[in-house]
């Protein structure tokens, strides 16, 4: 849980730097919050820049076929795929 | 501000210029594709900037982008070098180079006194910014887009893109050696003379402004111009 919370951590950053949210919004994101669709920060560009900030911060690589709706639906399961991916 | 024009080898596009006319000019060389646009503001903001210290500077269009007459799709890599030899030529005095992220695939074709970059990135990347980004609005897998993309005009995150210039890009690197400086943003991975506290405008969708991150950029450059200037 320690190691996920660090990823969860650096998670926020990413979002806080790419997207620009403000520190209100980065506070309030829980496992819940909808992040493509909802955020209307987060285009398709911004989805890849997230996703290359995600790579360079966590030393991971992140496969074309990893790249879908479902990773990036809410922050949870964005923290979730970054843990997974870290632990492989 | 004023327009200009520069003629490369298949036509003429315009050069956004600010500042005095003698003296060195700083010839800015601009992000590439929708990153262009979302960089343009923070450019001229650092333009405005560099002229209030006295620095003339010269932003091109280079052919296929911003105002020229070519369309996207007819955009080659090739011809981009040569457009920015082209408008080196044309502008007076000695040109030093201000390159953010895939401009600096291009400034080592001005012939410049000296270079700085803003957060350089290698051609592959950007491309593959530009294809995941594609992937996820369309629902397309990256390997079929990248296929795609290799035979065949391809639209990779808003803008038309031949296959040869595709080809290019994967292939483009910033050019190593001559006298050189590179900043990166604080948190960036890669190698830099100096880090600067601020936001990668780039990947935003609405990029706003950041004016302390154009006040640090436009000390760097004054400074970094004063100090090549008197060797």
């Amino acid at each position: 849980m320690d190691e996920r919370n660090r990823i969860e951590t650096i998670v926020r950053g990413v979002l806080r730097d790419v997207l620009g949210l403000s520190p209100a919004q980065i506070a309030g994101l829980n496992d819940d919050s909808g992040l493509f669709g909802s955020l209307p920060e987060l285009d398709s560009m911004a989805v890849a820049g997230l996703l290359t900030e995600l790579e360079d911060r966590l030393d991971i690589i992140i496969d074309g076929d990893d790249v879908d709706g479902d990773m990036l639906a809410t922050f949870g399961a964005l923290t979730d795929f970054a843990t997974a991916k870290v632990a492989a | 501000m004023r327009i200009d024009r520069y003629a490369w080898r298949g036509g003429h596009e315009n050069i956004v210029r600010m500042g005095p006319d003698r003296g060195p000019t700083l010839l800015m060389l601009s992000p590439l594709f929708e990153e262009a646009n979302r960089t343009r503001r923070f450019l001229v903001e650092v333009m405005r900037g560099l002229a209030e210290t006295g620095l003339g500077s010269a932003l091109p269009d280079l052919p296929g982008t911003g105002d020229s007459l070519v369309p996207t799709v007819a955009a080659r890599f090739d011809d981009w070098q040569d457009a920015v030899g082209q408008c080196a030529v044309a502008l007076t005095g000695d040109v030093f180079t201000v390159a953010v992220r895939g401009g600096a695939l291009l400034d080592h074709a001005a012939g410049a006194v000296a270079r700085w970059r803003l957060s350089p990135e290698t051609g592959a990347r950007l491309l593959r910014d530009m294809i995941r980004s594609t992937a996820v609005s369309s629902g397309a897998s990256v390997g079929d887009i990248e296929g795609r993309a290799s035979c065949e005009p391809t639209m990779l995150a808003g803008n038309q893109l031949d296959p040869s210039m595709v080809a290019k890009l994967d292939q483009a690197v910033p050019h190593a050696g001559g006298p050189l400086r590179t900043l990166r943003l604080t948190g960036d991975n890669g190698s830099a003379d100096a880090f600067l506290d601020g936001a990668p405008l780039w990947r935003r969708a609405e990029p706003g402004e950041d004016p302390a991150l154009t006040s640090a950029v436009v000390d760097d450059i004054a400074c970094w111009v004063k100090q090549c200037v008197a060797r």
